[in-house]
């Protein structure tokens, strides 16, 4: 099932949560809203659930409108950040829950409901587990049965608010390559809502980034990192260094399609070059301050020597000792691939 | 670095040595003051609570055991615990099903004046119960506002059952009201946003999802309401006309007793009150416990 939003606009009082937002997602798509809190991302999300509704615009499922299809006829799959789970019942009922609520003449019997509930224990990686209680579980199993039970009921459309928000960093990692290969699996049209950058690149296939109730560049993960739409994309998917105009278009093609004094140029710290003297390239003049070794990559703090603030530099550990550098040492930064972008884009 | 090692067993040793002499009584913690306060509340229970109740059972086993059986058993005491016991049940019972509707609008709607309607809640907390009386009496008599018109129709409602039932539903709606709100505030609304979600229409939701989750709030508002209903009297003696046999209760029947001197029947009555009462909540703060194990641990 394919989704398709129009003219999308929500106002809340005060605030403005989506401005004129416009997006398509093909059928079997694995899609991340990605952007600040406050951005309008999961207010996008609930639109399309039906949890919330619009000022203006449409939500089309099959180019079908479902303005006025209530969320329980919508047949999506919604999953909670802090998993909403029924606590007085046991996960067995929990998953079970949208098939008992359907009307007799579909209801599933007994034997069908049990069947099917083994198999999403199945899927789920939650065999044996079937009678125990939410409170019982860790967080990372609590949200396998949210996703089981939104599965349940063969949504057309799975919707996912920061689904992994609420669980510490290496569950969160492990459960991202788990989503990942049961999307692949299932092939259920899916859209997640996430914060986290690092999430969004690695498990979607296409990145809706927003920023103010728009949506700022929609992309593949490597469009997205590489070639940023926008300043804002820029420094909010990874790191991200705004330099000098005046220096560093010298160092690429690229920035020279746009004037220097038109532009603001990005450069990502792994994209730095440091050197010992200043070339013909030309390059800033800094003053490494302080250096941090995390993990296989040393992070270092280049202080400006005409004193316009810092530029954050990464280098690889290897490097960082061969090359010898130390705290106090007098470093020429160039970029090696800088983005530019238009002053009025700023 | 060695020394410290050699130290560690005997200085553990000796610690949990310690530990478990205190540890029959309570487990080691931060928190001070535990043979203070511990000895503080016994003496207060006992000076509050237990001491009165054993002067009763002592005063109601003056008699001896056959006067006692007999002062409990007259019909008219019967009666009137038939009274007092089934008003207060129904009235607690109409109290639940409309103080939580009471609660749930109160805490999912907006709406012009609904922090009057909240303050409102707790006024048969505050208004002395002879004034809640008086104005029952007033508006529910064969000739007051409410009152006259139900004559018309053949019903007559104070000094009858109805009336008495109607103070103590007047009486015990906060206890209920008061007890469900928080819960119902604190509840995550996400769930029934699932429910919905998943298919379930309004009913289903609120039967499957939101009230598993309220009844051990539901239980002791319902246990509240029908303990203070068990024991009004101000209110009550106003409306109820207080005719043996029919609209007299309990509490009423021990006063006369007591202004008749008859100090050991009015406190036999009383020990058979207290145990009847005891027996009720005890049952109730079993099925809480269990309707609350059934919700967190299980």
């Amino acid at each position: 099932m394919s989704i398709r939003i129009e003219n999308l606009s929500k106002h809340f009082v005060g605030f403005r949560a989506l401005n004129n937002v416009n997006l398509e997602v093909a059928t079997g798509g694995l899609v991340a809203l990605l952007g600040p809190s406050g951005c309008g991302k999961t207010t996008l999300l609930r639109i399309v659930a039906g949890l919330d509704t619009q000022d203006a615009g449409s939500v089309l499922f099959d180019d079908e409108d479902m303005s006025d299809v209530h969320a329980r006829d919508r047949q999506v799959g919604f999953v909670f950040q802090h998993y909403a789970l029924f606590k007085h019942m046991n996960v067995f009922d929990n998953i079970a829950f949208g098939l008992t609520v359907m009307p007799r003449a579909k209801r599933p019997d007994k034997s069908a409901i049990n069947q099917k509930v083994c198999q999403l224990l199945e899927l789920v990686q939650l065999e044996g587990l079937a009678h125990r209680f939410p409170a019982q579980l860790s967080g990372g199993q609590r949200q396998r049965v949210a996703l089981a039970r939104a599965l349940a009921v063969e949504p057309k459309v799975l919707l996912l608010d920061e689904p992994f928000g609420a669980l510490d960093a290496r569950v969160r990692k492990e459960l991202r390559r788990w989503l990942r290969n049961l999307h692949d699996q299932l092939q259920v049209t899916s859209i997640f809502v996430t914060h986290d950058q690092e999430e969004a690149l690695e498990v979607a296939d296409t990145v809706v980034v927003m920023n103010g109730g728009r949506i700022e560049q929609v992309g593949t993960p490597e469009d997205v990192y590489e070639r940023p739409a926008t300043p804002f994309v820029c420094e909010f998917l990874g790191d991200a260094n705004r330099l000098d105009l005046a220096v560093a278009p010298a160092a690429s093609d690229r920035s020279t399609v746009e004037s220097p004094t038109a532009s603001a140029v990005y450069a990502r710290p792994h994209e730095l070059d440091l050197a010992r003297e200043t070339s013909t390239l030309g390059g800033i003049e800094t003053r490494l301050s302080t250096r941090r070794r995390v993990g296989s990559v040393v992070r270092v703090t280049l202080e400006r020597a005409d004193g316009q603030g810092v530029i954050d530099a990464e280098l690889t550990h290897e490097r960082f000792v061969s090359e010898r550098w130390a705290e106090g040492d007098r470093v020429w930064v160039r970029a090696s691939n800088p983005r530019s972008f238009g002053q009025q884009l700023h | 670095m060695r020394a410290s090692q050699l130290e560690t067993p005997a200085l553990s040793r000796h610690y949990f040595r310690r530990v478990a002499w205190r540890g029959h009584f309570r487990r080691e913690s931060v928190l001070s003051g535990f043979g203070l306060t511990l000895g503080f509340t016994v003496f207060y229970l006992s000076l509050i609570v237990l001491i009165p109740i054993s002067a009763t059972f002592l005063k109601a086993a003056e008699g001896g055991l056959a006067s006692f059986w007999a002062a409990i058993s007259a019909p008219r005491v019967i009666a009137a615990y038939r009274v007092t016991f089934g008003c207060a049940l129904v009235a607690a019972l109409i109290n639940t099903v409309f103080g939580v509707l009471l609660a749930w609008v109160l805490v999912r709607y907006r709406f012009p004046g609904r922090r009057l309607c909240d303050a409102l809640i707790d006024l048969p907390f505050a208004l002395p119960t002879a004034v809640a009386g008086i104005a029952l009496a007033a508006i529910y008599a064969p000739k007051g506002w409410v009152g006259q018109y139900a004559a018309e129709w053949g019903v007559k409602i104070a000094f009858t059952p109805m009336g008495i039932t109607i103070a103590l539903i007047f009486i015990g709606i906060p206890f209920v009201v008061r007890t469900v709100q928080p819960v119902l505030e604190s509840m995550d609304f996400a769930c029934e946003e699932a429910a919905t979600t998943l298919g379930a229409n309004r009913w289903q939701s609120f039967r499957l999802v939101v009230l598993p989750a309220l009844i051990p709030a539901v239980l002791t508002g319902f246990a509240l309401a029908f303990a203070r209903g068990i024991g009004e009297y101000g209110s009550v003696i106003f409306v109820a006309g207080n005719m043996p046999m029919v609209s007299e209760i309990v509490p009423l029947l021990i006063i006369t007793k007591l202004e008749q001197y008859d100090y050991a029947g009015a406190t036999a009555i009383a020990v058979a009150m207290l145990g009847i009462s005891f027996a009720m909540l005890l049952t109730i703060n079993l099925l809480q416990a269990w309707t609350r194990r059934a919700e967190s641990q299980r």
